[in-house]
């Protein structure tokens, strides 16, 4: 278990530079080094106040140190190391009226949520959008001259071989299911099972997707079945959600 | 070396094979694979290696893992002691050891070069985390619009293996029995990764992929392994080794070709094949050979159905006899025209770079009747006369397709 111990303290006046430099320079270490103290830090009081009418604290300086035990083992390896009044624990310039107090945590140590970087699957693949009146789509591209449509865009068209004959063309984000599988096995950042599909988009091009549906309900998935994009996260590397489509039946 | 007077083209031999066990080797480096095939390969071609004039190393992954992206040929070819030559690093997916192999034959057959040194070597094995495998694998497929989104090539192998299955009444228990031959010949192969022969209610009982594919239908790919292969001038080729070394007989090379979006069918999955039937017509027409004259075979069987799709598509049989032609026994070692006669991916294992050239590892060891207890034999009671190696790999651009795919035929 770890214990917090609170020590608060004053100097005696007029020895305030003598009592700062035994404490940081020499103190601190000298607890350290007793065997449980993993962690030293001294604080000073800041004149300001967060309510003007509260009473003065009764000391200005305060040293908090973190011990890996309980308040008794601590109190028990202070109390041999300054046994014989080893003047190495204490100073002249302290004064002698001090607080010194143990704290038991009662809760974990809890630290502001990480924030996520998010990072899309690739530039130029994909639009947002409000997802309510304009629901996401696909950057594809449409061939001028045989009119083919491509996903991802290009500039040069495949079917034609055409030179510089594709435009820029949104493919609706809507599509009907032509396969999916439930994998037991995925790459790093994929929880396991999940669905992968191949989709045939209503403007054409067949494209790669996970289905946004518990793995146990993939067999009511079938071939045909019309389904809508979304744009989510669909995978996390370390502090980075990589963000990519999904698909999810189209009346769920 | 001087080249040679006369005409460039010249006939292509193999005279020397070398392999490193496949298996998992987490203590071994890469070149510490590569070393072990690459004079494996020299002593059985018995050559002087000062012969060697230029080499060619497939590997996929080193950059991936190690960050070790460029000069790669020059490093890992130069821990094996040998320097000098040109060295140069191919890669393409699981077909990486076949482009080596073309690059070496077109080397030599064009006279500029007269001893070709071969290595595919790969590092997949990493302990106690096989996502990590998984996404090096993954790099070989286009990123953005499929393996970040996360697509595995076992899921796309299962969508098109159960079109097939509708299509040719095909079931899971034809490719647990195609496992159970991977395995079986495996057993009979001392480089190979599988040790340990399954039944067929074991395969179908075993861990689901994904369906219908069970973990022993799939091929192992998190792997390390090497093998190596010395090609020559026919010239070059009689006055080494033990002189009874196959010739290529003919190649053929595709990619992927676009197919448009507006056909019923425009992405068929990675289990058409449509690239091997091309790249084996070329093959057939520059060895003037056709499937009936080949007596020995070596599949990409990366799944078990894409073995028996490939009987088909290499003309072995016609579309939809696949699974009644394996169940006669024609592709068991024994039969007419042996299948994976090694194992296979399934049973040698896939260490992704090193499996095109142990492919042809493995068919110029049976065309020499040097394979043991695995050593197939034609109806003459001969080692195989004609034998032919299916291989592809990688995936991605427009169409969507195999990025490489090797037709390579071999004659005594």
């Amino acid at each position: 278990m770890r214990t917090i111990l609170l020590e608060e303290t004053n100097s005696v006046p007029g020895r305030d530079d003598e009592y700062n430099d035994w404490y940081s320079n020499q103190h601190l270490a000298d607890l350290l080094a007793i065997p449980g103290f993993e962690a030293a830090q001294r604080f000073v009081l800041n004149p300001e106040k967060r309510f003007t009418d509260s009473p003065d604290h009764p000391y200005r300086y305060v040293a908090l140190y973190e011990f890996e035990g309980s308040p008794s083992l601590l109190f028990e390896r202070l109390g041999a190391a300054t046994f014989g009044a080893n003047p190495i624990f204490s100073s002249p310039a302290m004064d002698q009226r001090l607080s010194v107090n143990a704290f038991t945590p009662i809760t974990d140590k809890l630290t502001r949520p990480q924030t996520l970087r998010a990072r899309p699957v690739g530039e130029g693949l994909f639009e947002e959008r409000d997802a309510e009146d304009y629901p996401p789509v696909l950057l594809g591209s449409k061939c001028v001259q045989c009119e083919e449509v491509l996903f991802p865009a290009l500039i040069d068209c495949p079917a034609c071989l055409g030179f510089e004959t594709m435009r820029p063309h949104r493919l609706e984000g809507r599509g009907a299911l032509v396969s999916c599988v439930v994998s037991e096995r995925g790459p790093s950042g994929f929880t396991v099972p999940y669905i992968q599909a191949y989709v045939r988009l209503v403007d054409g091009p067949v494209v790669f997707t996970t289905i946004g549906v518990d793995p146990n309900d993939a067999p009511s998935l079938e071939a045909g079945e019309e389904l809508v994009m979304s744009i989510e996260a669909i995978r996390r590397l370390n502090d980075t959600e990589i963000v990519g489509w999904k698909f999810r039946p189209a009346a769920s | 070396m001087e080249i040679s007077s006369g005409s460039v083209v010249t006939d292509v031999a193999v005279v020397g094979v070398g392999m490193h066990p496949f298996g998992q080797f987490h203590e071994k480096s890469l070149w510490m694979l590569a070393r072990k095939s690459i004079w494996a390969a020299i002593h059985d071609a018995a050559i002087d290696p000062r012969l060697i004039d230029v080499a060619y190393l497939a590997n996929n992954y080193s950059g991936f893992f190690t960050g070790q992206h460029d000069a790669v040929a020059p490093i890992v070819i130069g821990r094996a002691g040998l320097s000098g030559f040109p060295m140069i690093h191919v890669k393409g997916g699981g077909a990486s050891g076949s482009i080596a192999f073309h690059e070496a034959v077109i080397a030599v057959k064009s006279g500029l070069y007269r001893m070709a040194l071969v290595v595919g070597v790969e590092k997949l094995y990493v302990p106690g985390d096989p996502a990590i495998s998984i996404t090096a694998i993954n790099s070989s497929g286009e990123l953005t619009v499929g393996t970040e989104l996360g697509l595995t090539y076992m899921a796309d192998f299962s969508m098109s293996t159960k079109r097939l299955m509708d299509r040719y009444g095909w079931s899971a228990t034809d490719f647990a029995l195609i496992a159970e031959k991977s395995r079986a010949n495996a057993m009979l192969n001392p480089y190979a990764l599988v040790h340990q022969p399954l039944s067929v209610e074991e395969i179908l009982k075993a861990r689901m992929i994904a369906f219908p594919l069970t973990r022993p239908m799939c091929c192992a790919a998190a792997v390390d392994g090497a093998a190596a292969v010395l090609v020559c001038d026919a010239e070059l080729a009689a006055r080494v080794g033990n002189g009874h070394h196959p010739q290529v007989a003919g190649i053929g090379f595709v990619s992927g070709q676009y197919i448009s979006n507006r056909i019923e069918d425009p992405r068929p999955g990675m289990l058409a094949l449509n690239e091997s039937s091309r790249a084996f017509a070329l093959a057939y027409e520059r060895a003037g050979a056709g499937p009936e004259d080949l007596e020995l075979v070596q599949v990409h069987d990366s799944v078990a159905p894409e073995e028996l799709l490939s009987y088909s598509v290499l003309g072995l049989c016609a579309p939809g006899e696949e699974s009644s032609f394996f169940r006669s026994g024609a592709t068991r070692n024994g039969g007419r025209v042996p299948v994976n006669s090694d194992g296979g991916l399934l049973g040698r294992g896939h260490p992704i770079s090193a499996s095109g050239v142990a492919q042809v590892v493995e068919v110029v060891t049976q065309m020499r009747g040097q394979a043991g207890h695995r050593q197939v034999r034609t109806k003459d009671s001969t080692p195989p006369r004609l034998a032919a190696i299916q291989n592809a790999g990688a995936q991605g651009g427009p169409s969507g397709g195999t990025g490489v795919s090797a037709a390579i035929i071999l004659k005594s």
